[in-house]
This record gives structure tokens, sequence and C-alpha cells, in this order.
């Protein structure tokens, strides 16, 4: 999906459904689920059809995820945290 | 509730924001900055602050503008205002009563809500994406341009599929040939515009986006590009994205033909318009500007809207990139000093100024060279609304003409308000009477207005003793019915 | 100044003016419609698109079976104007809910349900109280709060795109041959020889009939042609929120949940003049009391609030009339446009051109609020 032109040494622990991942620190939630290959943050309530990120800037919101227990929050709108929980939201 | 009462509260810190932060502050008023992004920059200067800390080799690669933007970004940062992050909008009072919340928890049963009162309301939220809707387009993989932009600046990312860019205005060029230098592969780039009507325009990008770099001559990133073996489809239509969960390729519309093109991913780009959420949900006033084909707020040069103590700066007034934003900004600040009783009305006109000289010298060749990138073509839209025909009475007029002159397609002249005048790119060949004439006695008929001259790499606004020189393009606005004149004075150049 | 002609002028081109214009071009007339267009005063936009029985009538039986009627017509009227305008009005004859915090709310509600349903001359109005169990069962995807001890449930309700309804109304009505002329501000009304003169910036429209279904400035207007309309605004505001898996199938306490996810959320009722503002205290009200009636509210995002006026009469009920002075001349205003509009575009029609329904239509008449 995407690779890294620069890297930074330092990583930080988020989990995503459950499982640990690695990711650097000072980037946006999409952007980092986005950088370890994962697509589609969602389905769309109504439709069904999976939807990801599009505009990563705050104007399309289709980068709704579950994170530290709030639910829609705009993925690629908050900064990754260590520790975050963070779920696809049903 | 005692609320912290402010002089301004301004929405944004993009170059607009944060350059009026800047100068109210420096005349001693209360200030309030909101952003819901995490950082400060807008989307201009995305995560410039954390570039400069983390990767400061890269930050070299994105130019001298975006560069220029840390000092401006710093200043903001020590000039006193209160600035708040991750803060969400979500109620203006009448009275000018600011809601405003975490960016990441607006619901129903309000959270911890936070309450400012303001005397006057700055609106400086920029612009995003023209949304172009088309079938198919809300498949994962299909992204806006910017996006990737924002995704390399935030976070040093890049596509590791190839991609296909699709939509108009030559940013979609900008960004191929960024990809490109980050060694992604461009499997195609389809163009609703026709012909050439990307390529005419480059040179004539505003400052900031050429410095960026490589962006220097229009010939120079087409070769580029062409050179790394990407198709180029130009004047496309009926456009879709295909795929099962993702996006696996796009069917367009060439002509008579229908063609398909599978690839990782699809980027999207249809010019950039205001964003308009705030002033429409205040109830501010709109007005249609075709030139660039989009709504704006009705706004006048001190930024001030319909709706008294409600000013807007920057891009979500009209899109003219960021160090004019910047210009807004500084104009619209030191106007509400004025208001506030900080300096006097001559003060207010003799410190802005030179930044009103600057918003009006280039007004002309800016507004030109917006409407050349940013203007979209429809016909995505066309074919996903079934509209039968878009009839553009606009595309009947000169084209039509120096087809029939030069016998072969030519895009160099584009139709503006109306129909009634006519943008178009001339060259000054070795026949032409004009070389070695100054401008004063080239006997221009009035119809004829010069917008700027390119020579070589530089755009000139032409003084009365201004010399024309083989090889410099004009630009200029004719009236339609003098076509003829144009024809006669200059070769309608051709690729 | 173009002079225009038609049998019918009808000035409003919000929900009552369109369903009067699209009924009366369904019987042959030739009609021009005129709207000023100016968007905030106007309810058509702002409203919650409930097709309504329940709760209405208060202190006018006659009403309440005006309603019923309305209702039962509804479905028909529905499918006519989506199969001529291929305009989808999202119409769910679902039935409708009203939720009761608390005894005393409950009890009330019996009251007046029992009060209703005497008076009904026609006896069809059918509405019933609900207790807690059983009124959860009809929402098995969504809970009801603590506090919540029951409710009504009326067969007669359901809800409308009002927005699509507008524009269906407006697309069947000039596909019919009808006229829109917007942007047009009516400067004054001339009456002479049995023809009305209504006369705009840029035009003149003549006819010997002539419809005023203005909202808030039917009043302005009526008195021109000798017509005393009392209607006056009151707010209310209306919260939207993120879409959402769509869990409530039916509207319940001034909440229902749209096709596409999203949850509107009404109920203010608010004495503030020609005032359009929203104000944080009464959204806060609103989410509140919505949150007592289904706590999972609390966890979606509000997107959008807006504030709308409703036009009422002094008694809420509508005002159908036609002038003395300017025989030909007629008024018509009411609170609930979306639910009357397939009476509107049906009888209301029939009484403008042939005088049919005067019996049905008198008691509505604004001589009711004349003190004696």
């Amino acid at each position: 999906m995407f690779r890294k032109l620069y890297k930074n040494s330092r990583t930080i622990t988020i989990y995503f459904e459950g499982s640990s991942i690695q990711v650097e620190p000072g980037q946006t939630v999409a952007a980092a689920l986005l950088s370890k290959g994962h697509l589609c943050f969602r389905n769309s309530p109504i439709s069904g059809q999976p939807r990801a990120p599009y505009c990563m800037m705050g104007v399309c919101y289709e980068c709704m995820l579950e994170i530290d227990g709030n639910s829609s929050q705009q993925a690629c709108m908050i900064q990754v945290s260590e520790g975050m929980d963070i779920k696809i939201q049903i | 509730m005692n609320p912290s009462e402010y002089d301004l509260s301004i929405i944004g810190s993009g170059p607009a924001g944060i350059a009026a932060a800047i100068t109210a502050r420096k005349y001693g008023l209360r200030v309030l900055v909101l952003d819901e992004q995490s950082k400060a920059g807008g989307q201009i200067f995305r995560n410039i602050e954390g570039m400069e800390k983390n990767f400061n080799s890269e930050l070299r690669k994105l130019g001298n503008e975006y560069q220029s933007g840390l000092s401006l970004v710093k200043e903001f940062k020590n000039c006193g205002a209160d600035y708040f992050n991750d803060r969400s909008v979500w109620q203006i009072d009448a009275d000018l009563g600011i809601h405003h919340v975490s960016a990441s928890s607006n619901k129903v049963s309000s959270s911890i809500n936070s309450y400012a009162k303001t005397k006057h309301l700055l609106i400086a939220v920029g612009a995003m994406e023209r949304p172009m809707p088309f079938k198919g387009w809300t498949l994962p993989g299909v992204m806006a341009c910017t996006a990737v932009d924002a995704l390399y600046k935030s976070s040093g990312l890049v596509p590791d599929e190839e991609v296909i860019l699709a939509g108009c205005g030559p940013l979609l060029l900008l960004v191929a040939c960024r990809l490109l230098d980050a060694g992604v592969k461009i499997t195609a780039l389809l163009d609703t515009n026709r012909r050439l009507a990307l390529l005419k325009a480059l040179p004539y990008l505003p400052k900031a986006l050429r410095s960026i770099g490589y962006l220097t001559k229009g010939m120079a990133m087409l070769h580029k590009i062409r050179s790394a073996g990407i198709q180029i489809y130009s004047g496309i239509n009926g456009m879709e994205a295909l795929g099962n969960s993702k996006f696996e390729k796009v069917r367009f519309k060439l002509g008579e033909h229908t063609l398909e093109k599978s690839s990782g991913m699809l980027l999207l780009h249809n010019g950039v318009v205001p964003n308009l959420q705030i002033t429409r949900l205040l109830g501010c006033e709109h007005r249609w500007y075709d030139l660039q084909r989009y709504w704006e707020p009705v706004h006048d040069e001190w930024g001030n809207t319909s709706i008294d103590r409600i000013s807007i700066a920057g891009d979500c007034g009209r899109i003219s990139g960021a160090s004019i934003s910047e210009f807004n900004g500084y104009v619209s600040a030191l106007d509400t000093v004025y208001k506030i009783g900080a300096i006097s009305r001559n003060e207010r006109n003799r410190l802005s100024l030179p930044y009103r000289k600057e918003l009006s010298k280039h007004k002309a060749v800016r507004q030109l060279t917006m409407a050349l990138i940013n203007k979209p073509n429809y016909s995505l839209l066309q074919s996903s609304l079934k509209i039968d025909d878009l009839i553009d009475p606009r595309m009947n007029t000169v084209s039509s003409i120096l087809k029939h002159v030069h016998k072969g397609t030519i895009e160099t002249a584009y139709s503006i308000l109306n129909g009634e005048y006519e943008v178009i790119e001339a060259e000054i060949i070795d026949t032409s009477e004009l070389i070695n004439k100054e401008l004063k006695n080239a006997n221009l008929p009035d119809e004829i207005r010069i917008g700027a001259i390119l020579r070589g790499k530089d755009i000139i606004i032409p003084r009365s003793n201004f010399v024309f020189q083989k090889d410099d393009t004009v630009v200029f606005l004719a009236k339609s019915d003098q076509i003829q004149i144009v024809e006669n004075m200059f070769r309608i150049s051709a690729i | 100044m173009i002079e225009k002609e038609a049998d019918v002028i009808v000035i409003g081109g919000g929900i009552i003016g369109i369903s009067l214009a699209y009924g009366l071009v369904k019987q042959n007339a030739k009609v021009i419609l005129i709207d000023k267009e100016t968007p905030q005063l106007t309810a058509s936009r702002g409203n919650f698109g409930l097709v309504w029985v329940q709760s209405k009538g208060r202190g006018m039986p006659e009403y309440v079976d005006w309603c019923i009627e309305a209702t039962d017509r509804w479905p028909k009227f529905s499918e006519t104007l989506e199969a001529e305008t291929s305009i989808n009005l999202e119409y769910d004859k679902s039935g409708g809910l009203e939720i009761c915090l608390g005894e005393e709310e409950y009890n009330r509600r019996v009251n007046f349900i029992n009060e209703t349903r005497k008076a009904s001359r026609t006896g069809t109005y059918d509405c019933d109280m609900l207790q807690i169990n059983e009124l959860q069962k009809m929402l098995p995807e969504i809970k009801l709060g603590k506090e919540v001890c029951g409710g009504s449930y009326c067969p007669h309700d359901g809800y409308v795109n009002p927005l699509n309804l507008v524009k269906a109304l407006h697309k069947g009505f000039q596909l019919n041959g009808g006229i829109f002329k917007y942007g047009q501000f009516v400067d004054k009304i001339e009456f002479s020889s049995q023809i009305f003169s209504i006369h705009t910036e840029d035009y003149c429209f003549n006819s010997e009939k002539l419809v005023i279904a203005s909202g808030l400035i039917t009043k302005k207007l009526g008195e021109m042609v000798g017509l005393n309309v009392p209607v006056g605004p009151e707010r209310g505001q209306i919260l939207i929120t993120e879409r959402t898996k769509r869990i409530l199938p039916l509207p319940a306490g001034r909440i229902r949940q749209n096709f596409d996810g999203s949850f509107l959320i009404g109920g203010s009722n608010e004495d503030v003049g020609y005032n359009l503002d929203t104000t944080v205290e009464v959204m806060q009200q609103i989410a509140d009391r919505a949150i007592k009636i289904f706590p999972i509210l609390k966890d979606l995002h509000l997107i959008r609030s807006w504030a709308a006026l409703r036009v009422l009469s002094p008694d809420l009920h509508p005002v159908y009339i036609e002038s003395e002075k300017c025989p030909g001349a007629f008024a018509v205003t009411s609170h609930s446009g979306v639910s009357l509009a397939s009476l509107h575009s049906s009888y209301l029609g029939e009484w403008i051109l042939q005088g049919h329904h005067k019996d049905k239509l008198e008691v509505f008449h604004p001589s009711r609020f004349d003190v004696p």
C-alpha cells in the first residue's frame, strides 16, 4: 500500500483490533494504519460497502474508527499515542 | 461560567490565520486561535515543525515556500496568542460566543465544552479538494491527490504500488513528478481537459508551486513524465472505478473508445474550492465565482463578510495560494485592530498598504493563473449524472477559429466572463512587428490588455517601457470579437 | 412589465403553495406559481418530515378527522407523485410513537387520547397506550431509557423526506403544465372587474382566482384582498446526527431515523419572533430528552442543527378562507403542510375551482378567532 521514504528510529505500540503494532510517533492514526497495510477502515452502515481514507484532511469522514472507546473518530485527525486502542466500528 | 473574552478569535492556523494572529498580537489584542488539526501550518505547511525536527533533509526537498512557512509558524507560536489544537468549533452564538470541543468528541450529549466570547471573528479555514463524484469513487484505494501529499508531508509515506492519476489541472503533473522522484511507478495520467490545456497553464503556476524544486517549465515536467513511459490520456470522460473490495482498475472513454487500465491506486484531483462549512452555517451571503467555478463568501478587501464582526481570510474566501493568504491575514487583522480602536483608520490604511499593493498588483495574473489551474472540466459529473450533452458556449468561440486557421488542435485560448473575453497565450516570433518595440509604442488596440509576459523562467508584468523580445510568450486578455486583430499581430503558438 | 395570464395564480412556492398548485394543474387549470425565494423563513425546508395524526387537534375534533383523512390518502398520493416524477419520496406509513417519561406524562397522554377518541366524528381515530414492555417490543434494536414508562402508538402516522416531497411536487407541477416564476416579490395586488392583478418587479400576473399560501407573509398579502389571516412564527430547533445502522423503524417522541441512517431529533416550541438562531440551551434540552428516551444516542456525533419557524394560527389549526370583499381570492395556511399535502392537492383544488367542500372547510374559517 504505502512505504516509508524516511524513517524515524523511535516507535511506539498501538493496538489495532486487539493486535499490537509498532508505529512511528508523530503521525495520524490513519497514516499509521495505512503504513502497516490496513486499507479498509470500515463498512458503510447503510450500504455495507467497504470504505477507506480519502482526503486525509478531515473533510470526507471516511476514515472513522473507534479509538480508546470513543466511536466515530476521524483517524486522519488524531495522532497516535502509546497504548492507543483502535477498533473497527460496526 | 466566567468565559474568557477575546478581541479577535481566529478559526484556522494556516498561513492566513497565523499571519492575522501575529499582526493582532503586535497591537496588543487578546487573540484566540483554534484549529481542529493537531499542528499549526494548515495544509500547505502541514507538519512543518515535525518535518524540521525529525526529517530536516526532506524539508529542503519541499522547496523554499514550504521552508519559509517554518519561520512564520515559529513567530506565531511566540506571539502570545492563546492557541489550541485539536479543537472543533461546533457552535457560534449570535453574539459571537464560540463553543468548541475536542475534535475527537462532538457527540449529542455534550462532552467537555469550552466557551469563549469574542468581539471579532476571523474565519481562516482554507480550502479543500473539489469533490467530483463518479461511479466507484468510494472504493478503498481511490484517494485525493492532496491526501497523498499530506501523507508524504506528515508521515513520509508514498504509495508502494502503481498509481493512476486522474482529473484536471496541472497539479496532477506536480503530484506525478513528486511521486516519480520518490520512485513511485505511474501507470497513466487521465486528463478530463482536452489536450495540452494542462501544459499551457504550467508556466503560470503561482511562484509557491513553481519553487518546489523541479517545477521550472511545463515542458520539463511533461518530458520527465513522458520519459518515464507514462501514458497521458487527454479529454477522457465517463470514468468509472472498478474493483471487488478495493480499487483494481479504471474504465474510461476516449472519444469513441472505451479503455481500461489496471493499477494499485487511483488518485484524483479536480481543483480546489473554499471550505464553506462555517460561513454557510453562519448564514453569510455567498456568490458564484465563475472564473474558478465555485461558491465563495461575499467579502470586501478587508475580508468583511455580510455579517457584522465576522471576516474571512485566505483560501476559504477565494483560492489564491499561501502567500496571498498570508497577506489577507495581515490586512484583515489590521482592519480588526482599527475596529478595536488600537490604531486609526489612516494608520490602518498606511500599514496595510504594502500588502494591499501586493494583493492588487498580481491580481490579474493570479486570477488568470488560478482560472487556468482551477477551472474544472465537468465531464465526469456529466457521465455519472447521465447528462446527455454539456453545452458550454464558451468552447465555441476562439478555439474553433484557431482550429480553422492552423489546421490542428490548439488549446491556447480560454473563454472567460461568459464568452465575452478570451485569455490567449501568444509567442513573439522573429517576424513579429512587436520585437524591440516598447509597450507604449506597440499600438495595441484598447480591447487587448496584456496580463503578463513569460520570458525564460520569469513572469513579467510589463510597464509602458517594457520591450518585447523574440520568444517572449505573452498572455493577454482580449474581447472575443477582437480575435482577428490578435491573429494579425501574433502568431498563435502551437505544439 | 410583462403581463401574464392564468386561471389561478398561487403566491408561495413552499409545501402548501406547491401542493395546491399541483392539485390545481391536475384539474387542468392553467396555473402560475410565484415565489420570492428567500429560503430562510420557510418552514418547508426546516421541518421534520412527519405525516402525522397523533397529538393533533386539541380543541378541534374536525381537525383530527381532517388529519386522519389526509394520512389515509397519503399512500396513494405518494405513489402517484413518485410514478409521475421518478423521485423517491421515502414515505413510510410506519405508524408513530409518542414517548412518556414518568407517570405524570403518561397519565396526561392517556387523557388526551381518550378525549380525542371520543371527540372524533368519524370514529376512525386509532391510537393506543402502550406500557413499557409493549413499547420496547416495537423497538427490538434500540433500548429505551430507564425513565420511559410507556407511550402511545398510532397506526395512522408515518414520515416522508420533506425535501424530496417539495422537489417532486414542483416537478409534477411543471410536468403538468404549471409555470413557476421565482425571485418575484409581490408589491401589490389589485382587484377590479373580477380580475386580480398581481404586481411584482418584472411582471403583472392576471387571473380570476388567486391563492395566497405564503406562510408567515400570508397575513400581509391577505390584507391586500380583504383577508384577515392571523399567523405568527414559532421557532423549533432540530438536531441531526451522524449516519449509523438503521435501528429505529418508526418515529418516536420527536426522534426519527432517516433512510440514510442519520437521526433527526426535534422538539422545541419557542416564542422568539422571527429569530432563526440555534441556541445551546435549547439544543441541550433537546439532546437531554432524546438521551433519556434512547440512551444510545449519547454516543452519536452531532453533525448539524438548524432552526425554522412554524406558521401558526392562534389555535394552531389550519386556516382556509375565501375573501368576501374580493371573491376568488383564497388564503391557505397550516402548520401541517406535509401531512395535509394529500388533501391540499385534492380537496382544496376542488374548493378553489368549483366551490366544492365548503361545508367541510367551514370549521377552518378564521372567524373562529373572533372574540365574541
